[in-house]
């Protein structure tokens, strides 16, 4: 007797294929939102750099207080201002510089705020010099 | 005279055999895009409105409220130093091969600025140029 043969046609099942890939597009999408990459950049000036590019007399200085108060060229002012104080200085020269000194027992934070105004301002030149850069030029850290 | 209606073979079905591709193409895209995390010290960062997208592999400093430092040179997960001369050793070591390569400061908002002034001390004196401290976007959970 013969046997019919069955016709079966042949595939690779790929029903499942699309769950499979929709679970690892949610695995990468929570773990890029979990990671924390952004933040502000600055450069450092090169070793054999001098540390203040700018003349301290030409350049605005901007003072962080321990309390996180700030004085911008010797006159005390809230960080809401600094924007009006700056802006119309920043439209003469672009290339204005601006020195931040923070106090050392002020917290990371108030100089981040003001770090940040800055940015948005656009200051081109801006200069953080450290405790040892600042009795260099023989300014004084508070 | 009563017409019979036809019977269609066809059962409707939606087409789902492009799906696939399309999900394999939105992985290949998360893959490229995501920097795996390799701190995950918990600590409150400083909330900035200007950010810019840190580089991949770069260096992490890790700087927690009560002042401990964690370093990764940007390969595997951060490890504890011993204080700010620890940490200088590990960053002259990364720089030496390359003042370019790029570092992060993750550090808690709390901190004292002299622990950050410090760290930029030793990471000036080491020929680092490419610094980006960690910040939060503004109005973020």
């Amino acid at each position: 007797m013969k046997i019919a043969r069955r016709n079966v046609p042949a595939e690779i099942p790929t029903a499942s294929m699309a769950d499979v890939a929709f679970l690892l597009i949610i695995f990468f999408l929570v773990a890029s939102f979990y990671s924390v990459t952004r933040g502000i950049q600055f450069s450092l000036p090169k070793h054999d750099e001098a540390a203040l590019t700018a003349e301290p007399e030409a350049a605005t200085l901007i003072e962080v207080a321990a309390d996180g108060a700030l004085t911008v060229d010797s006159r005390p002012m809230p960080l809401g201002d600094l924007r009006g104080y700056l802006a119309p200085r920043l439209q003469r020269n672009p290339t204005k510089s601006v020195i931040l000194q923070t106090s050392l027992e002020a917290p990371y934070e108030a100089m981040t705020d003001v770090f940040d105004e800055l940015r948005q301002l656009g200051v081109r030149n801006l200069v953080i010099p450290t405790s040892t850069e600042l009795q260099l030029y023989g300014l004084q850290q508070k | 005279m009563r017409i019979p209606r036809q019977k269609r073979g066809l059962a409707p079905v939606i087409p789902t055999a492009s799906m696939a591709d399309i999900a394999f193409l939105l992985i290949i895209f998360f893959m490229v895009t995501t920097a795996y995390s390799l701190d995950r010290t918990p600590m409150e960062l400083p909330e900035t409105e200007e950010q810019d997208q840190a580089q991949k592999g770069a260096a992490i400093i890790a700087i927690t409220e009560d002042e401990v430092f964690r370093f990764s040179a940007g390969e595997a997960d951060t490890q504890v130093v011993d204080g700010i001369d620890g940490l200088g050793a590990q960053i002259r070591a990364v720089t030496t091969g390359n003042s370019l390569h790029p570092f992060l400061v993750k550090a808690d908002r709390r901190v004292k600025y002299r622990v950050i002034d410090q760290v930029l001390e030793q990471l000036r004196a080491a020929g680092a140029e490419n610094v980006t401290l960690l910040s939060r976007g503004e109005g973020m959970s």
